[in-house]
């Protein structure tokens, strides 16, 4: 098996406060791989960190076999690294179009942005009709779109999202989770989903790995993990 | 060059042609002596407030980072362009022509300008918040007490030149258009552009415009070298029109002035500055000709008053409350 990403004893923090302590984890070639954990255990620490928007204090970062740990961010955007982060973090004040656009303009996907473009708008229908409105007057859900949407234009190999389905009503989640599997069958994306909704997660990943405290501390295939009783207990509270 | 007619094309330009039509007609109506010289010197300081504002705008309205001692590069220019031309001031009283000069000074001035703003910014920019402004401001006073330091036969760091000629006043008028000009298709191209959009990602959440591939610290000095080189610009033609460079061209009022200018009209738009340097020139015109010990005090309260009520000021405003025009008012 092959694998996109590798971390390995993947150590950062904030200013003296370390986060991370050697966290080891592989995101399958096709598949979509699930960290989950509670808050503050060190989730979007290692999406940022993988990214290279925190710096790693310590431990190795591999791309397809490659040593990108000192990549700078926009360097790693143009191998096909993407990251959808936390919150949507979109630009109230640009319009739906200008998001993708902007983000076509990558070297990497400047060739091909009209087809990425016509392939994002068939997958968000929602999207091509609100084209031209600003992102701030989005709804919820429609804002979670266009940071998935922002992130597929910038044409990505992996692709990272960091709780999609946070502040969404369930019916919401369903959607984004129905999203998700289509990246992975149809896009041929290799997913790794940071979530706090163990439920949704367990459901369309294929692997997980369990952060508590900056450390791995489980991993497994989805079945292995759904009948680990440390797992039923403390997250999926059975 | 497809994609910049593009650019130059799109509804929101409109504004932009149309101020270079109306200013540029007056220049001609000025030249054939329809209007007064002291009417049209009001539309020459128009043009130079929206030019400064705008030049600050590209690094501070687009790009989020005010720039505090901005007006260093205005000192620049001026000064370089007012030292070429009193260095040549005999040869220029022999018959040289006082403009090929003048583009030398002015081009050493934007050169200098854009090569310290590229050295200054990939020290500070890679820091965030404050660090640049401040670092700005610093930047200001050393050049300022550098320049101090010259004596050109005048006073500490100024300088006179003379370049009397016939007409002097009507040419000028078209010295200050054309730099108005490319002020503002620089500035508006830049707000248009997917660099532009770069800028708005930074502005708005530097951490979410990195991990879409924006080279952050790259576009951020790009952007700053570019609005050190239209401050420059200005800072030049200022000096040609007032035959002298005095230190009060370094003085940070002026940067107080463009700063002012980008708030009231309006952060993040290219409009912004111009509809700033507009409200902003009439009622410095009005405070000081009628209320002149008032002036800065009405200034100020008008800021106070745009900031706690208009965020988004005047352009904000009518982009929010006005949709339909919103593909004019970028």
């Amino acid at each position: 098996m092959t694998h996109v990403l590798e971390l390995e004893k993947l150590e950062s923090g904030y200013g003296e406060t370390q986060v991370l302590f050697g966290v080891n984890l592989k995101a399958r070639k096709g598949q979509i791989t699930a960290l989950l954990g509670s808050n503050g255990a060190g989730k979007s620490t290692t999406l940022w960190t993988i990214m290279g928007v925190v710096k790693p204090w310590g431990g190795k970062i591999l791309f397809n076999g490659e040593d990108v740990t000192e990549l700078p961010p926009h360097k790693k955007v143009n191998i096909g690294m993407t990251l959808v982060p936390e919150g949507r973090r979109l630009w109230p004040q640009l319009t739906v179009e200008e998001h993708l656009v902007m983000a076509a303009s990558i070297p990497r996907s400047r060739e091909k942005a009209d087809e990425i473009l016509e392939m994002v708008y068939q997958l968000f229908p929602r999207l091509k009709e609100r084209r031209n409105q600003l992102a701030g007057t989005l709804s919820g859900g429609e804002q979670q779109m266009l940071a998935i949407a922002r992130g597929l234009m910038l044409n990505p190999v992996l692709f990272m999202l960091d709780e999609p389905s946070l502040g969404l009503a369930p019916k919401l989640v369903q959607e984004i989770a129905e999203t998700i599997s289509k990246l992975r069958d149809e896009w041929k994306l290799t997913v790794l989903l940071v979530e706090q909704n163990i439920h949704m997660s367990m459901q369309i990943a294929d692997y997980a790995y369990i952060i508590e405290n900056g450390r791995i501390v489980l991993e497994g295939t989805v079945d292995e993990l759904k009948e680990n009783p440390m797992v039923k207990k403390a997250y999926l509270g059975l | 060059m497809t994609e910049i007619t593009k650019y130059l094309t799109k509804p929101s330009s409109y504004i932009m042609w149309i101020l270079i039509v109306i200013f540029g007609i007056i220049g001609v109506q000025y030249y054939a002596g329809y209007i007064s010289a002291s009417t049209a010197a009001i539309f020459m300081d128009l043009m130079k407030f929206i030019g400064i504002a705008l030049s600050l705008a590209v690094i501070m309205s687009y790009t989020g980072y005010v720039s505090f001692g901005h007006v260093v590069f205005f000192g620049i220019g001026g000064f370089f362009t007012a030292y070429e031309l009193s260095k040549y001031s005999q040869q220029i009283l022999q018959g040289a022509n006082p403009y090929t000069i003048f583009l030398t000074g002015m081009l050493i001035g934007v050169g200098l300008s854009v090569l310290l703003a590229a050295t200054v910014g990939a020290a500070v920019l890679r820091l965030r918040g404050a660090f640049f402004a401040i670092a700005t401001i610093g930047l200001d006073y050393v050049i300022l007490y550098l320049e101090m330091t010259y004596r050109g036969g005048a006073g500490g760091g100024e300088i006179y030149f003379n370049v009397t000629r016939p007409k002097f006043l009507e040419e000028t008028y078209f010295v200050f258009f054309i730099a108005f000009v490319i002020t503002l298709i620089v500035a508006y191209i830049v707000k248009v552009s997917k660099f532009g959009y770069g800028l708005a990602a930074i502005r708005e959440d530097e951490d979410a415009a990195e991990v879409i591939g924006v080279d952050t610290v790259r576009y951020k000095i790009y952007a700053f070298m570019i609005a050190a080189g239209l401050a420059a610009i200005w800072g030049s033609v200022y000096s040609w029109r007032q035959f002298n460079f005095t230190p009060e061209n370094f003085s940070l009022g002026i940067s107080v002035d463009m700063i002012v200018m980008n708030v009231i009209g309006g952060l993040g738009t290219f409009i912004g500055p111009i509809i700033g340097a507009f409200i902003y020139y009439i009622i410095y015109r009005l405070t000081n000709t009628y209320l002149p010990q008032l002036a800065y005090i009405i200034l100020g309260i008008i800021v106070v008053a745009v900031v706690s009520f208009l965020p988004e000021g005047v352009a904000g405003l009518i982009r929010s409350k006005f949709p339909n025009l919103r593909k004019y008012v970028e």
